[in-house]
């Protein structure tokens, strides 16, 4: 049907000795959901930090957006990062720039207008319900605040991949149903979206497909249910 | 991208590590005054010797017993040469008696020196004269009977352009080693603000930066703290010269024939501006180096 966004060929990637993932396969279609599930330890963020390019595989091959990420050279990550977003577990927030200019960041990076990053930026606040705190910095906000933020900040330049790690994990119910179905907006607009978690009660929630691992190789994938 | 928002970021900065910068600003500001104060000997010497010899003078030893005939003949015809302005004749006693007035009356006993001075012609050149015209003309006196030797403080001239010369020579030497001097402590300050940045780099990095984006705000760091250390140097300059060489002047001047001491010429302010922008432009561009070996 459509392009495949990210295609993993037989990856293992090793911490000096140790396998954190084995011989994983799967490709991810435009515009696909996906969860990436399984207990701590498993393999999930490693995963993810393979699709982002901020590990290299030990054997296999990793290609998203027609990238090679073996061969991505220093030159060409840049443009690389700034067509996937990342929701990272720790945030990541830069502590001395407002909220508004933490969201703003990726759209700097990329030299957008100043009346573009404004319009977008207050857009995706309001969208993750922060829309009054744009002038507040990321220490006066509470950890799901924090996390909501990210979230604004991953999908603000619209990317075509987006990465969460755990983005619900510092969420009541309410404010993670409301994130989910942000990811399902976003996701219908063409974003391809996978989430890692172990949030059985959003996935149950929010059906879609579930790509379970276990010891870093994939134990289910339950991608036939979802074609 | 909004308006100099790299500029912003390093406005951030400045509030973050007010020290660190503050360092780096008086680093500059120090080894700046250092060259200023250099600046500002070296200008009023240079002022100071065209005071003092605005036209240079020659003199020529006469032959003992010589008339006044002969003394006046041979004034007339230095007198008709080419860039001569005035002619003075000096006995020896009058000119024993300047030496005495100079030294003290005590130290000199006219009576007993007498013998070795004869008397001279004091000749006074226009301010035309070049080193060139100077010299045909001393062969040309010198070829007189009447003249024993002559002397147009060429010696004096050529040792005021060796010291000059010596002097140039001197800054050269002080502005390139405060230049390497303060570019290594400044980069040192540079490294260690980058250091403490060294996270939030990583999560612009994260954020699809590239290295010129990241690189930027160091940039204009470098170019404010080398300003600021160019606006203080000039200002503890302005206020040296009037708390010391104003009141000097004012005392001592009147020696040299000078009311005022001058101060920074306009295109030696540009120098030390330049100096101080090359100084932090060359600690911030280790810090792309440093970058790069990541
Ligand atoms: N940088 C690293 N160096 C060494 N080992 C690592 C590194 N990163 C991850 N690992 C190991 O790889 C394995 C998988 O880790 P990973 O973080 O991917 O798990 P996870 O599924 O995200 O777990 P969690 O749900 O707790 O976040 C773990 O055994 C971990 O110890
Ligand atoms: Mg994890």
């Amino acid at each position: 049907m459509s392009a495949s966004v990210v295609r993993l060929f037989q990856v293992g990637k090793r911490y000096s000795e140790r396998y954190a993932l084995k011989n994983v396969s799967f490709s991810l279609r435009e515009g696909e959901f996906v969860y990436i599930t399984g207990v701590s330890g498993a393999g999930k963020s490693t995963l993810l930090k393979l699709l982002f390019a901020m590990e290299r595989p030990s054997e296999g091959q990793v290609v998203v957006n027609s990238s090679d990420i073996s061969r991505l050279g220093k030159r060409a990550l840049p443009g690389f990062r700034q067509r996937v977003g990342f929701v990272f577990q720790d945030f990541k927030l830069l502590p001395d720039l407002t909220v508004f200019d933490n969201v703003a960041l990726p759209l700097d990076v990329r030299k957008t207008s100043a009346a573009d990053v404004e319009y977008r930026v207050n857009g995706v606040l309001s969208l993750v319900g922060l829309g009054d705190r744009g002038n507040d910095y990321p220490t006066s906000l509470s950890g799901g605040e924090q996390q909501r933020v990210a979230i604004a900040r991953s999908v603000v330049s619209r990317p075509s991949l987006l990465l969460a790690d755990e983005p619900t994990g510092n969420l009541d119910s309410r404010n993670a149903r409301e994130i989910m179905s942000l990811f399902r907006e976003i996701c219908s607009m063409g974003t391809t979206v996978c989430i890692a978690t172990h949030d059985e009660f959003l996935m149950n929630e929010y059906p879609a497909r579930k790509i379970e691992l276990e010891q870093g190789t994939i134990l289910s994938d339950n991608r036939a249910e979802f074609l | 991208m909004r308006p100099l928002h790299s500029l912003r970021r390093s406005f951030q900065d400045f509030r973050r590590h007010p020290w660190l910068h503050g360092l780096s600003i008086v680093t500059i500001a120090i080894s700046l005054l250092i060259l200023g104060v250099f600046l500002v000997v070296y200008r009023n010497f240079v002022h100071l010797a065209d005071h003092a010899s605005p036209t240079p003078i020659g003199t020529a030893y006469l032959q003992e017993g010589l008339n006044e005939l002969e003394v006046n003949n041979l004034s007339d015809r230095i007198l008709g040469m080419e860039g001569v302005r005035d002619v003075e004749f000096k006995t020896r006693k009058s000119v024993l008696e300047e030496l005495a007035n100079f030294y003290g009356d005590s130290t000199v006993d006219p009576s007993g020196v007498e013998g070795f001075f004869p008397n001279l012609l004091e000749i006074h050149l226009r301010e035309t004269v070049n080193e060139h015209s100077l010299k045909r003309l001393a062969d040309q006196i010198s070829s007189f009977p009447e003249v024993t030797q002559v002397d147009f403080a060429r010696g004096w001239q050529a040792q005021f352009k060796r010291l000059k010369n010596v002097m140039s020579w001197i800054g050269l030497a002080l502005m390139a080693g405060l230049l390497l001097g303060c570019s290594f402590i400044i980069a040192n300050f540079m490294g260690m603000r980058h250091q403490s940045r060294r996270r939030d780099i990583e999560i612009i990095h994260l954020m699809g930066a590239s290295r010129r984006y990241i690189l930027m705000p160091f940039l204009w760091e470098g170019m404010l703290e080398g300003l600021m250390g160019v606006g203080v140097a000039v200002l503890a300059l302005i206020v040296l010269n009037s708390v010391f060489l104003v009141p000097l002047a004012k005392q001592w001047g009147g020696m040299a024939g000078i009311d005022q001491f001058a101060f920074l010429s306009p295109s030696q302010i540009a120098y030390m501006v330049g100096t101080g922008l090359v100084m932090a432009l060359i600690g911030s561009v280790t810090v792309f180096i440093r970058i790069r070996e990541n």
